[in-house]
């Protein structure tokens, strides 16, 4: 296509976002691999903890294993529940599903802890049920908090990718191995798990990349004594300053991300955003026999108690106060956050934190977005350009977030230039990890426009950049508005990256509320609830937005472009 | 007005345009007639400048054009599944072509009107293309198309998506809307019909390259190859020997079979293959001279009956009468000659 040849202006959209990529990414994952080879050639083999990084290695193997499958058991049901059947509140339970995967962990971590912590709802309610001197569940600091985080996070992950897998099996088919004479098990076993393997090997993928690389959940819910290598990275960076020994941890980390990412792009699918799709109706029935009612009962009530009731507590917890003769409503806490007291962390009011991560949000996802759009639109049309960019991207995707924090650290964060730079990185690494998930709603939506369209428009007189105004953009406009909206909440919630960028005089809500919930003093556990509500509002709203916004979806009558070659 | 000089086109490392090249007069129409996926969309294209050509020119008015990016070359054209923007309404579909000219709203507003009059659909502009049917996007995308007054119009199977029923009557009134045109007009399809109903001159694409061109009647009577005449529809072959070539009989297993005149030289001796239209047989009062066939099946076909027959040598050959035959029955054809079409059988020079 002559509009195709090579220019200037080509040149700089294509050099902008590599040159960020370069600069923002490669360069910084350049100095944690050079920082530990130059330990390796000064010690060789010898001069490491192995036994350390074998056990951590070991332990974020397993529980991501366990956390991954107790995921699948759980999901699984539920995506039979989405896909298959309609009924009373099933809209609500769609939004409530979507929400954890962009809930910030802190305040998963704070729901998790207004729910069955020492002072959670449900501890007191036993003690006081059966006048029990101490919390009869101690759910911190343990294995279980661990795992029930993870399955909290992920079950929408797996709902979303098995449950649009579902939904596309043909219920004629199920039907047609009925008449064959097949019971209800074997037409599942035969027909319908063949045909759902391929989602359930993608999700297994997914949830597990996602539980390999969790830092929060374990830093706030497993304790010290439990470590991955995520949380090692961080404890031997920020509280031994080893930071040869972060490197290689960071190193191996990466090479076990990557390998998984790799499975997950050779196995053909890329990660999908949980944007809940209202799928195809036909398939869908409502429950009739008492077997299905009671399955979709008990569904939704195990649904509900592990994705609503802890973020319930934690607005509960963040509304009232015990003064040791009942509960009490108060705004006392939400008062608090526009106070700077002489026992704050900071030495800024909490509400400046807020501010912050507003403002990091908003420049992290415009970022994201702008990246997401340039990358886009560079690879179309290209194949080996755009099979390079989906690895490019899927790099960030298969980094994790404290590598990118180490990184970023190490390159930018040190020595004379820190101080200049500390501010921005934060949201720069924001928009690099929200990057694979911007790409992700943008790619396929620009690409899902009929080449058709833009042909007609050149030839009624439009320019490239006129075609890409007046027709591209308007087309793709919801996915770019819900790309910038998931960027937003992601950075806002991300605390992985931003805990080794942080300055202390500039902290972020997630970590504002992570300082004040590990300090003791039912002040600072209401200020930490207090901040979670806000962070739970915001993303809540994310969502709501979201949801709304309804992707669109290409009609029968607006086919594919398919050239009469 | 529109020449194409030696138009050469690879898809996938495969010549799919082979050196085209034809003319195209001041108000022309002519129509591209050829198999789907032969390579007529992608002709359009490049005449449009939306796809570059390995090689060979485009020129406008002796003026070399290759180089010249789409949007500046204001040709009109218009796609076979309409290609209608889904974020605008009717009217601003219409517009954009008037938009991209800067044109006062004022002016954008008459026109855009008196082209939506034109097609019919002057009630429809405030209209999501969304909702409408397949008749009704086909007018649209016809009036975005014609709206700016292109120095040229290409439209791409424009009844293509079409059922049948609307087919016919959407094609009558595009023919109503193109007679109104004083512009050239180059008409993609790979149905014949249409091609005949459309064309001053029809141009045929067969394996990249224009294999035959000429007015419609002429192309469709004479067709220049086997190929052409089985694209065509013509069913009916029978082998047989040049008995003598002026005038030119065929000898058949069946008998002698005399051809009118054809536009290619045979020599004595030479295998032949005739094909026999179907409506070149009628029945023949005389045995003498006559094909004797039997009657294997008769079916009804609105205007009127299909005839399988089959000859004493066992070849199955299908005509078209006006009345009913019993099978079974014994009949004696006699063959329009003018009908003939004789080709050098396949494989022999």
């Amino acid at each position: 296509m002559p509009s195709k040849r090579w220019n200037a202006g080509r040149l700089a959209l294509w050099l902008l976002p590599l040159g960020f990529l370069l600069a923002f990414y490669f360069f910084p994952l350049g100095k944690i691999v050079v920082l530990s080879l130059t330990r390796w050639r000064q010690n060789g083999l010898i001069g490491w903890d192995w036994g350390l990084v074998g056990r951590t290695a070991g332990f974020t193997f397993y529980q991501a294993t366990l956390s991954t499958l107790l995921t699948l058991v759980l999901g699984m049901p539920a995506a039979f529940l989405f896909s298959r059947f309609q009924f009373r509140g099933k809209g609500f339970l769609r939004i409530a599903s979507t929400l954890p995967f962009i809930l910030p962990t802190v305040v998963v971590a704070a729901g998790f802890n207004a729910l069955v912590g020492p002072h959670g709802w449900l501890n007191l309610a036993l003690m006081a049920l059966f006048r029990l001197e101490q919390a009869p569940i101690v759910l911190q600091n343990s294995l279980g908090a661990i795992l029930v985080a993870h399955v909290f996070y992920n079950t929408s992950i797996v709902i979303r990718v098995v449950s649009t897998a579902w939904e596309g099996v043909d219920l004629r088919l199920e039907n047609a191995a009925r008449t064959l004479g097949a019971s209800p098990m074997r037409v599942f076993r035969s027909v319908t798990l063949p045909l759902l393997r391929p989602a359930l090997i993608s999700a297994f993928l997914l949830v597990f990349l996602f539980d390999f690389t969790s830092f929060g959940v374990i830093l706030m819910m497993g304790g010290p004594q439990f470590s991955t290598l995520e949380v090692e990275i961080y404890i031997q960076t920020m509280q031994f300053l080893n930071l040869p020994l972060a490197g290689l941890l960071s190193l191996i980390q990466l090479v076990f991300c990557m390998g998984i990412t790799a499975l997950i792009i050779a196995t053909g699918r890329s990660l999908s955003v949980p944007v809940m799709p209202r799928g195809n109706q036909e398939n869908l029935r409502k429950p009739a026999k008492a077997a299905e009612k009671s399955f979709v009962f008990i569904m939704s009530f195990v649904l509900v108690s592990l994705l609503v009731l802890p973020l319930a507590a934690l607005v509960g917890q963040a509304f009232f106060t015990s003064n040791g003769s009942g509960w009490h409503p108060t705004l006392q806490f939400f008062r608090q956050l526009f106070v700077n007291t002489r026992q704050s962390v900071f030495y800024v009011p909490p509400i400046i934190a807020l501010r912050n991560s507003l403002l990091y949000a908003l420049t992290a996802s415009s970022l994201a977005l702008g990246l997401g759009m340039l990358l886009a639109n560079a690879a179309r049309g290209r194949r080996l350009l755009s099979r390079l960019l989906n690895w490019m991207v899927l790099l960030p995707l298969g980094t994790s977030a404290v590598t990118f924090g180490l990184g970023l650290y190490l390159a930018y964060g040190t020595g004379y230039t820190a101080l200049r730079w500390y501010p921005l990185l934060i949201p720069l690494a924001h928009a690099l990890i929200a990057l694979p998930f911007v790409l992700n709603l943008i790619e396929p939506a620009l690409n899902a426009i009929p080449a058709n369209l833009k042909w007609a428009a050149r030839t009624l007189g439009a320019s490239q950049r006129v075609v890409w105004r007046r027709v591209e953009l308007p087309i793709i406009w919801r996915a770019a508005l819900t790309a910038f909206v998931y960027a937003y909440a992601i950075s806002l919630g991300e605390f992985g990256a931003t805990s080794f960028l942080t300055r202390p005089d500039i902290p972020t809500l997630p970590i504002a509320v992570y300082r004040y919930l590990t300090l003791p003093g039912a002040l600072n556990y209401g200020q930490a609830m207090a901040m979670s509500v806000v962070l739970l509002a915001v993303c809540a709203l994310s969502m709501f937005v979201v949801d709304r916004l309804q992707l669109p979806v290409w009609g029968d009558n607006q086919r594919k472009a398919q050239p009469d070659a | 007005m529109l020449e194409i000089r030696k138009i050469r086109k690879y898809y996938e490392n495969n010549l799919l345009l082979d050196d085209i090249s034809f003319t195209l007069g001041s108000d022309e129409t002519v129509c591209l007639l050829g198999p789907s996926g032969g390579g007529k969309s992608t002709l359009l294209r490049i005449i449009a400048g939306l796809e570059e050509a390995a090689s060979g020119q485009v020129f406008w008015e002796g003026q070399d054009i290759s180089a010249e990016p789409a949007h500046l070359r204001n040709f009109g054209l218009m796609f076979q599944d309409y290609a209608l923007f889904p974020h605008l309404n009717v009217g601003e579909n219409v517009a954009f072509g008037l938009r991209m000219q800067r044109l006062s709203e004022e002016n954008i507003r008459r026109r855009v009107a008196e082209t939506l009059a034109l097609v019919n659909m002057s009630a429809f502009a405030k209209r999501r293309v969304t909702d409408l049917s397949g008749g009704e996007q086909q007018r649209v995308a016809l009036a975005r198309a014609l709206v700016p007054h292109p120095r040229l119009l290409m439209l791409d199977e424009p009844l293509g998506a079409l059922d049948r029923a609307l087919r016919a009557q959407l094609s009558e009134d595009l023919r109503a809307v193109l007679q109104r045109m004083d512009i050239p007009v180059i008409y993609v399809t790979h149905d014949q019909e249409e091609a005949f109903a459309f064309g001053d001159r029809l141009f045929v694409l067969h394996e990249g390259r224009i294999i035959q061109s000429g007015s419609p009647s002429q192309v469709y009577n004479h067709p220049d190859s086997l190929w052409l005449a089985t694209f065509f529809g013509h069913k009916n072959r029978l082998q047989g020997i040049v008995e003598t070539v002026d005038p030119l009989r065929v000898r058949t297993d069946d008998g002698l079979i005399a051809c009118g005149s054809q536009p290619r030289e045979f020599h004595k001796g030479q295998k032949v293959t005739l094909v026999l239209p179907s409506d070149s047989a009628s029945l023949s009062e005389q045995d003498e001279g006559a094909l004797k066939a039997r009657v294997t099946d008769s079916r009804f076909q609105g205007m009127g009956h299909l005839v399988d027959l089959q000859l004493t040598d066992g070849s199955e050959l299908t005509f078209f009468f006006k009345d009913a035959m019993e099978p079974g029955n014994s009949v004696s054809l006699a063959l329009d000659a003018q009908s003939m079409l004789c080709f050098p059988s396949p494989g022999i020079a």
